[in-house]
């Protein structure tokens, strides 16, 4: 599974942060491969859908999520507040992970 | 109210007479006419500020309160970790501190925040007309920001790893505030160069909090913004700096802060919202600039320049930074004079951060 995860806007703009990482599953360590595969699994991420901009207000976050397993693909963007949970803990633990690669 | 005895006749005083006219049927008329014209006006009232509520209400601005000016309303929501602006309130106004750090450094910070907004500016709240102030704390897991979502400031526990929690610098949380009373006074759509001055504002006011709360004149402040934000493993002083933009870290991590603090060195870009938090480096240097040859607090000249200029018609939604500039100029000659020290001041600031400016050109048609 190939992961291409973005994180934009925020209270300052950090250019370590806002780089866009690619994370292959196939890299982690298996206990990261196994939850992050669990997590979109169990936000559906194939079948969701999200392309928005905020309207209103300042230094939320955006982050832009591209995931490419086998013949499933999908790209969605979402900005915070998140409020779909599952989508946000998926989004959480994408945000660890890409401190480390 | 229209309905006279037929239900089908509106009675033309009841409806299409303007407020200045009924008051001076009022005034002359005969007694039946100004017994209609007064009930009229009474119901006139009762419905114009219905529908003022209903708008603000439609528009999402948030509640609609009868706070007397001088008097904050504070609500701090707990989020529970969850991604979401509701949750339970934790402590309202008037309640005792808490147990929870964050809990009291949100409350705390708003009330300085609505403080020096009151006695310096006589602004009553962010929308001048006593909004409460809800703070929504434990926002996320771990999560690293804190945001303005155009009803509420919502603040995450960082990530203590490279973050600590966002409740911890006054003036971030006056950061967030003043977000409220930019968007409104003046709207500035967050991208670009207006996008920039609308985080210069934040950054501006949020400086202006702290040196506030800390009695500080301006060449005794740091100028930082989130000074005491960032975890002990990284390699930085705050988020930015207004004295000196590009220079609070530098860190395998989080990279090198990319403010410019010169326009020969403006940053073009798509990321961040066109540069709102890159550009921004120019205006705020500018202000820290104006502020510190000024001297004094920094909020009693140009503050007070800042503030006006936020409020003067003439700045619109997409202004760049030499029409701010003016404008600043513009207001600096209004409150002080022509060739006062805070004119030259202002200008002297503007042109070191390269940008020139003029108040002879009229303004309607600088960029």
């Amino acid at each position: 599974m190939l992961i291409e995860f973005k994180s934009d806007g925020g209270i300052a703009y950090f250019p370590g942060l806002n780089r866009s990482k690619l994370i292959n599953t196939d890299s982690l360590n298996n206990e990261d491969s196994m939850k992050v595969k669990e997590l979109v699994q169990k936000c559906r991420f194939f079948s969701i859908s999200y392309n928005e901009v905020p309207q209103r207000g300042a230094d939320r976050k955006t982050y832009t999520i591209t995931i490419t397993d086998g013949d499933n693909k999908n790209t969605i963007r979402v900005s915070d507040p998140v409020e779909d949970e599952a989508l946000a803990e998926l989004i959480g633990f994408l945000n660890k992970l890409s401190k480390k690669v | 109210m229209c309905n006279n005895h037929d239900p089908n006749h509106r009675h033309s005083i009841h409806c299409i007479l303007s407020p200045h006219i009924l008051r001076s049927i009022v005034k002359n008329g005969s007694p039946e006419q100004r017994q209609k014209a007064i009930t009229t006006l009474a119901n006139d009232s009762t419905f114009r500020a219905l529908r003022n509520f209903t708008n603000a209400t439609l528009a999402g601005t948030g509640p609609v309160t009868m706070i007397s000016p001088g008097k904050k309303q504070r609500t701090i929501i707990d989020a529970k970790n969850l991604q979401s602006t509701e949750g339970k309130i934790v402590r309202f106004e008037g309640d005792p501190a808490t147990d929870d750090p964050a809990v009291n450094e949100a409350y705390d910070g708003l009330g300085v925040t609505y403080d020096f907004f009151w006695n310096i500016f006589e602004r009553h709240s962010i929308d001048d007309e006593g909004m409460p102030l809800q703070g929504i704390v434990h926002f996320g897991k771990e999560y690293n920001n804190a945001f303005w979502d155009g009803q509420k400031m919502t603040f995450g526990d960082g990530d203590d790893d490279l973050f600590k929690r966002f409740t911890i610098s006054l003036d971030v949380i006056g950061h967030e505030l003043a977000h409220g009373v930019t968007e409104d006074e003046a709207g500035l759509v967050y991208f670009n160069q207006a996008g920039a001055l609308n985080e210069s504002m934040s950054d501006v006011f949020g400086s202006m909090v702290k040196q506030y709360k800390l009695n500080q004149t301006s060449d005794k402040a740091d100028w930082l913004i989130g000074a005491e934000l960032l975890s002990d493993k990284i390699n930085g002083k705050a988020l930015r700096s207004m004295s000196d933009p590009g220079s609070a870290y530098d860190d395998p991590v989080l990279g090198k802060d990319p403010q410019p603090k010169h326009m020969d060195a403006f940053v073009n870009t798509f990321e961040d919202n066109g540069g709102v938090h890159i550009n921004s480096g120019i205006p705020n240097r500018a202000f820290y600039l104006a502020a510190t040859s000024i001297g004094g607090f920094s909020w009693e000249r140009a503050g007070k320049i800042w503030y006006e200029t936020l409020k003067d018609a003439r700045l619109r939604a997409n202004t760049g930074f030499k029409r701010f500039a003016n404008l600043t100029v513009y207001n600096a000659v209004r409150l002080f004079g022509q060739g006062s020290v805070e004119e030259q001041a202002v200008q002297n600031a503007w042109n070191e951060v390269g940008i020139k400016t003029s108040v002879k050109e009229p303004l309607q048609y600088a960029h």
